[in-house]
C-alpha cells in the first residue's frame, strides 16, 4: 500500500526505478526493485530524522 | 701567572692568522653540522687570502646550490674544477647541480668523470646510475648501480635505487631480492621496508608482506606507515581510516616525485573530475566558491579555476601543499584533516570535489555528510572512490596496498541519507597499478535546490 505521508516515492521508468522527492526531484536511480525499496525506506527514515543524523540513524530505523 | 707576566705577553700578542687548511677543517665541520652561515664565513675568509683555493670555492658552490642559486653554484664549482681538474668531489657536486636542473646528460658526464678519478669510491657510480635512469637508459643504470655495489656491497642508496630500477623494468623477483638485502643490511632504513612491502603486496604475497611489516614494527613500533600496512596486510585491527600521521608521512615524502609517478600510473582522477564538472555545470563564468578537498599537488586546480571566484584547497600534507602553491591557481591552501576542516565551516561552496582522497578513509559516515553539508543549496559534489566488488558483506575494505575500497551501495546510502539528490555513480578506471587497472566509482550528487 502506498504511504501518502511519505516524502519519497518510486517511479518506474523503462527498466529503471527512480526515487523521487515529493517535489519531483530525482534522488537516485537504480536498476532493481529490491534496491529501490531499500533506498525508499532509508530515505524516508533519514527525512523523518531531519537528515542530520545521517546513515547510522536511518539504518537503525 | 703574575700580572707582570700577563702584561708582557699581552704586549707581544698579535692576532694569529690560522693557516687556510685549519680554517678549512673548521669550516667543513660547521658545514657538516648544518651551521651553514658559519661555514660560509670561513670559506669566504679563506678565499680572501687564497682566491684560487678549490675546496673553499666548491663548498661555497654547494652552499649556493642549496640556496637555489644554481648558476652561481655552477660557476664556483666549475672554477674549482678548472683549478684542480682531478678534484672528484667537485665533479660530483657539479653533477648534482646538473641533475637537479634536469641536465641529465651533463650530470652523467660529471659523475662518470668523478668515477674515473675516484675508482674506489662507490658514490660516483651510484650517482651516475641515477642520471642514467633519468636518461631512460635503465640497463646502463643497473650496471652502474651494480658497479657501486661491487665497491661497497652495503651501499644503501645503490641498493634502494637498484631495486626501484629493476621494479620499473618488471624485474620483480630481482627487485624483491635486492630490497630484501637492503632491509637485512639497513634495518633502520624505512624506505626499504616500504618498497619491499609494496612489491610483495602488488604480487599477491600478502603473508610475506604482513611478516615484513611486523618485523618493521618490531624495530619502529610507532611508525604510522608500518602500523597502517601491517593492518592492511595482516587484516588485524583495521582502522576506520588511515591515520593522519600515515597520510602526512607518505605524501610529504612523495611530494617531489608525485606528478611524475602519477603520470606513469596513467592517473585519471583529475581528468574524470573535469569531465564530470563540465557535463553537470553550465559553461564556467568564474563565479563559484569551489573546494578542492584533498588537493594534493593541485592537479585539479587548473581544471577548476575557470569555474571559481574563489578556489580553496585542503590537504593534510604540507609537502603536497607546497607543490600546489608552486603550481598556483588557488586562492587559499589549508593544511588540515578534511573532516575537521569541514565541520568547522558552514555551507560555503557551490562546488566541492574530492579526487582520490576518500581511499584513505574506510568509514565515510562523517566525511561524506560533512562534504554534503559544506555545499550551499544547489551545490554540486563530485568525488572518486575505489570500488569494492558487490557481494561483500562489509561497506568497505582496507586492501593490502593500503587504500580502502568502498561498496557502491554504501556510498549511495550515505549520500541520500545526507539529503543529497540526483546521486549518480559511474564505474571508471582510476589508474593502473602493478600493470592492472584500479576500478573506481566516479560519484556526483547535488545539494537540494536554491
Amino acid at each position: 500500500m502506498a504511504d501518502d505521508q511519505a516524502e519519497y516515492r518510486i517511479d518506474q521508468e523503462q527498466d529503471q526505478f527512480v526515487l523521487r522527492a515529493r517535489s519531483g526531484q530525482a534522488v537516485l536511480t537504480v536498476r532493481d526493485a529490491a534496491s529501490a525499496a531499500h533506498y525508499l525506506e532509508l530515505l524516508n527514515r533519514a527525512y523523518r530524522a531531519g537528515f542530520k543524523a545521517g546513515l547510522r540513524q536511518a539504518r537503525r530505523g | 701567572m703574575s700580572t707582570r707576566t700577563r702584561k708582557k705577553r699581552n704586549k707581544t700578542y698579535r692576532p694569529r692568522r690560522l693557516p687556510f687548511q685549519q680554517l678549512l677543517v673548521q669550516a667543513v665541520a660547521h658545514h657538516r653540522k648544518g651551521r651553514v652561515e658559519q661555514a660560509e664565513a670561513l670559506y669566504r675568509q679563506i678565499l680572501r687570502d687564497n682566491p684560487d683555493q678549490p675546496d673553499a670555492l666548491q663548498f661555497c658552490g654547494v652552499i649556493a646550490f642549496h640556496r637555489g642559486e644554481h648558476a652561481r653554484a655552477q660557476e664556483l664549482i666549475q672554477r674549482a674544477i678548472t683549478l684542480s681538474p682531478a678534484y672528484a668531489g667537485a665533479h660530483t657536486n657539479l653533477g648534482n647541480i646538473y641533475l637537479e636542473t634536469g641536465a641529465y646528460q651533463a650530470a652523467a658526464d660529471a659523475y662518470a668523470r668523478a668515477a674515473e678519478l675516484a675508482p674506489q669510491d662507490p658514490d660516483p657510480p651510484a650517482n651516475l646510475a641515477v642520471a642514467l635512469r633519468a636518461l631512460e637508459r635503465p640497463d646502463e643504470a643497473i650496471e652502474s648501480f651494480q658497479h657501486a655495489l661491487r665497491i661497497d656491497p652495503h651501499h644503501e642508496k645503490a641498493l634502494y635505487n637498484l631495486g626501484c630500477t629493476l621494479l620499473s623494468r618488471a624485474g620483480f623477483e630481482e627487485a624483491i631480492a635486492v630490497f630484501r638485502t637492503l632491509v637485512a643490511r639497513h634495518p633502520e632504513f624505512s624506505p626499504g621496508y616500504r618498497q619491499l612491502g609494496r612489491c610483495l603486496t602488488a604480487f599477491g604475497r600478502q603473508d610475506e608482506a604482513a611478516e615484513l611489516f611486523r618485523s618493521w614494527l618490531a624495530i619502529d613500533p610507532d611508525n604510522p606507515v608500518a602500523q597502517h600496512h601491517y593492518a592492511a596486510t595482516a587484516g588485524n585491527a583495521i582502522p576506520d581510516r588511515a591515520a593522519d600521521g600515515y597520510v602526512a608521512e607518505i605524501f610529504d615524502r612523495f611530494a617531489s616525485s608525485f606528478d611524475a609517478v602519477l603520470a606513469r600510473l596513467d592517473y585519471r582522477a583529475p581528468q574524470l573530475m573535469a569531465e564530470a564538472v563540465q557535463a553537470l555545470l553550465p559553461a564556467p563564468t568564474g563565479q563559484l566558491a569551489v573546494l578542492d578537498a584533498g588537493c594534493g599537488t593541485g592537479l585539479c586546480g587548473p581544471l577548476l579555476r575557470p569555474y571559481a571566484a574563489r578556489l580553496i584547497g585542503v590537504d593534510l600534507s604540507a609537502g603536497m601543499l607546497v607543490k600546489a602553491e608552486q603550481r598556483g591557481g588557488y586562492d587559499k591552501l589549508v593544511k588540515a584533516e578534511l573532516s575537521i576542516f569541514l565541520q568547522d565551516h558552514p555551507p560555503a561552496y557551490d562546488l566541492a570535489i574530492c579526487a582520490d582522497t576518500l581511499c584513505y578513509f574506510g568509514v565515510l559516515d562523517k566525511v561524506l555528510p560533512h562534504l554534503a553539508q559544506s555545499l550551499r543549496p544547489g551545490g554540486l559534489l563530485v568525488f572518486t572512490v575505489e570500488k569494492l566488488e558487490p557481494g561483500q558483506a562489509q561497506d568497505f575494505r582496507l586492501n593490502a596496498h593500503g587504500r580502502y575500497a568502498h561498496q557502491a551501495r554504501y556510498v549511495e546510502e550515505l549520500l541520500v541519507t545526507a539529503g543529497l539528490t540526483e546521486v549518480r555513480l559511474s564505474e571508471q578506471i582510476l589508474r593502473n597499478e602493478a600493470g592492472a587497472p584500479v576500478q573506481g566509482l566516479l560519484v556526483s550528487a547535488w545539494q537540494a535546490g536554491a
